[in-house]
């Protein structure tokens, strides 16, 4: 039993004698226990070299002497039969080892006396590997949850985008109706005109005659005056001009309104080419600006009129969503400025600075959630920014936000050239490049 | 002095063991029974002076010939070998008149001393 | 089955008498341990597919499963299926303190297959004079996947029930031994029985 080998070995072994007495220790064991108890442990009984689980330890041992088989323990249900020090490095976790333990019979061939050989086995990494496996595990089962969550979620955002889409359309529709008005606005426009002239020649014809009564026929002018008194021809004269004037201004506004609408909505969806940036952003501030009165709209574009490379509809969406919510965040006269800018590199920047509400930092994180509304229920779908947000992406395009409770927002919009556009531009229009 | 010898055991594996564990030296015919029925057949025929006997048997069990030996006027000794070795049933057969028990497997020289012990070697 | 599966009525015969004595040991051994008296039955042999042997393990609900397999002259597996009736007093008697812990249960469960598949194999080896060596046990659940992942087409199967007395607990052993193995075994039994 004294192979120098044996102290070489990872393994603790340990020889019991019938009467639970310690006949040999190899170094594994030896090295572990306290400078005290490694003098004289050897022929002390079991129970005084290591009272931790001795109760366990002797059923074990005589289920070996009676059994003559060897009996396991697994660290699982038992992990520390020995106060043993970890042999990990000093940064592992574990202080005490975890052990998987055997126990053997031994029968010495020359004295014919039984033993029980109690077999140590360090499983502390194994055990820690193990145990952090089986916290992955759930760690990747609650993360799988999530995700789950996260794509049901996600689905339902879809299905109110589709939702959102459609609401577009109705926006079509809406064009489809300002086409039906401008029908009956062309004749009544020209109607009005029309009648205008009749008007006035309808009041000249008045005056004439009563020019003629004067000459011609003095002792019925009074007759006339009355006539004319009891159909009031003056206050006729006086007021159809300015009434026309009115209706005309009107018939105009309305003709107005129709056409911004039309233009800004009758674009089919999906389609690429070249936008005019400057027109949509007068367009967006003047349609805006019928719903809010109270800020005061202000819109910069250089280079003048610049055309953009984009599919409009979704650009278009994209804006008025964020000139929306700039202009709901102002409360009392504030400003809402629209500014557009081709980059250096060619880019285009987009900055919308309102002096509004702002946004508390706390929501500032979640604004581009689907969903996400600081507006009363019922007001907002909170889909502007997300709207906004997927429409940037697919022109490949960053958008920042950036706000001060109290002071006002900062959106900055920043599209890339396509290289479509680049394409198109040096095939069809190479003179625009110094632009 | 030649013995005659009976050997109980449904199991042919077993009858193997326990005749080639016999002493050579021994003369002796062996008579095999393969359960209690066809032992006991045997043994109100036959001149036998040992029975080594199996416990669990089908037809009649190893308890079954014993209790029917008990009821004979004289009887052969009988050596109980058995796999079901637990105090309780080492008991029972030697109320019943077995002269040994003896654990399967068979230990040859166990059986030896057994031999030596009841006169036979 | 083929033909390393088909046992000669002699082989079962002789297969069936090694188990039984070596279920004697085990039980002897387990009653000496824990001083009370255990009731073996016949050792049932057959040759089954690996869905056969799920089949043959997996109706049992409330029970309890260990793996343990053995190498040496002869590889395979030992498969003990405990019921998790009576199994408080099994760990009473093994000195156990009540109330249990779920450790205290695993660990009763893992050394009474240790105990009974241990001495069965171990009396097996012993009578065939085949060196084998038991591995730990482990407890596992058993899922028709692990079975059709077996490399081995056929297994023997040898089961045995223990019933501890004064408790209605039962546990059963099955063995399983690959081809090779069971060849192996059938010639050896061959010798015994020429």
């Amino acid at each position: 039993m004294n192979n120098p080998l044996l102290d070489k070995l990872p393994v603790g072994i340990c020889l019991v004698n019938e009467a639970y007495e310690i006949v040999y220790l190899n170094a594994f064991f030896l090295d572990r226990m306290s400078v005290e108890l490694r003098g004289d442990a050897l022929g002390k009984p079991l129970a005084d070299v290591f009272p931790e689980q001795i109760k366990f330890l002797k059923r074990r041992i005589k289920s070996v002497f009676v059994l003559k088989h060897p009996s396991f323990s697994y660290w699982e249900q038992r992990p520390h039969i020995f106060p043993f020090k970890s042999s990990r490095p000093i940064t592992g976790e574990e202080t005490q080892m975890v052990q998987n333990m055997e126990i053997v019979p031994h029968k010495d061939t020359e004295t014919g006396e039984h033993y029980a050989c109690i077999l140590i086995q360090d499983v502390t990494a194994q055990a820690s590997y193990f145990k952090a496996q089986a916290q992955l595990a759930e760690e990747l089962k609650a993360e799988h949850e999530a995700q789950r969550k996260l794509i049901r979620k996600l689905d339902r955002a879809q299905s109110q985008l589709i939702q959102a889409e459609k609401m577009a359309s109705t926006g079509q529709l809406a064009a489809g109706i300002a086409h039906e008005i401008n029908n009956p606005m062309g004749f009544v426009t020209a109607n009005l005109n029309t009648l205008e002239q009749y008007a006035q020649n309808l009041l000249e014809t008045c005056q004439a005659t009563k020019k003629l009564v004067a000459s011609h026929a003095p002792e019925h002018i009074e007759a006339l005056e009355d006539l004319f008194d009891a159909t009031h021809v003056e206050l006729i004269e006086e007021d159809m001009s300015p009434l026309i004037q009115e209706s005309k201004d009107g018939l105009k506004r309305v003709s107005e309104i129709v056409s911004t609408l039309r233009s800004f909505a009758e674009e089919p969806q999906h389609t690429w080419g070249y936008l005019n940036l400057h027109d949509t952003a007068n367009q967006l501030v003047q349609l805006i600006g019928t719903q809010f009165k109270r800020p005061r709209f202000k819109v910069t574009c250089e280079p003048d009129q610049l055309k953009w490379y984009c599919e409009s509809a979704s650009l278009k969406q994209a804006l008025t969503n964020l000139m929306m919510n700039a202009a709901q965040s102002i409360d009392d006269n504030g400003l809402v400025m629209l500014d557009i800018k081709q980059t250096s590199s060619g880019g285009v920047a987009i900055k919308i600075v309102d002096t509004g509400c702002g946004i508390s930092e706390a929501n500032l994180k979640r604004v581009f959630e689907p969903f996400f509304t600081t507006r009363p229920e019922g007001k907002g779908q909170g889909l502007g920014l997300s709207v906004a947000y997927s429409a940037i992406e697919k022109h490949k395009g960053k958008l920042a936000i950036n706000s001060r409770e109290g002071k006002g927002t900062v959106i900055e919009v920043r599209l890339p050239v396509l290289k479509e556009q680049e394409k198109e531009k040096s095939a069809s229009n190479p003179s625009t490049k110094s632009l | 002095m030649s013995l005659t010898v009976l050997v109980a055991d449904d199991s042919k594996l077993s009858r193997r063991s326990v005749i080639r564990a016999l002493p050579p030296e021994l003369e002796i015919t062996i008579i095999e029974a393969t359960n209690g029925k066809e032992a006991i057949e045997t043994l109100s025929g036959n001149a036998v002076q040992l029975v080594l006997l199996d416990l669990t048997m089908p037809e009649i069990d190893g308890v079954g010939v014993l209790e029917y030996l008990s009821e004979q006027p004289s009887s052969p000794d009988v050596i109980v070998i058995s796999a079901d070795f637990q105090p309780e049933k080492q008991r029972i057969v030697m109320s019943l008149g077995a002269k040994r028990f003896l654990r399967k497997p068979l230990d040859k020289d166990e059986l030896a001393m057994t031999l030596f012990e009841l006169g036979y070697l | 089955m083929n033909d390393t599966i088909a046992l000669s009525e002699d082989q079962r015969d002789a297969l069936q008498e090694l188990m039984n004595i070596s279920m004697g040991q085990a039980a002897n051994s387990l009653a000496h341990l824990i001083e009370t008296k255990i009731g073996i039955s016949i050792p049932k042999i057959t040759a089954v597919t690996p869905d056969g042997l799920f089949e043959l393990v997996s109706h049992h609900q409330q029970a309890y499963y260990t793996r343990q397999s053995f190498m040496g002259d002869i590889h395979g597996e030992v498969m003990s299926i405990l019921t998790q009736h009576g199994l408080t007093e099994v760990a009473e008697l093994l000195d156990y303190e009540q109330p249990l812990s779920e450790n205290d249960i695993n660990e009763t469960i893992l050394e009474l297959s240790n105990i009974l598949a241990g001495a069965c194999l171990a009396g097996l080896s012993e009578q065939l004079e085949l060196a084998t060596n038991l591995q730990m046990p482990t407890l596992f659940a058993p899922q028709k996947s692990d079975f059709s992942q077996y490399d081995w087409q056929h297994s023997l199967v040898m089961e045995v029930k223990f019933d501890i007395q004064i408790s209605s607990f039962t546990m059963r052993v099955v063995f399983c031994l690959d081809d090779a193995s069971l060849t192996r075994l059938k010639s050896t039994i061959d010798e015994l029985l020429g």
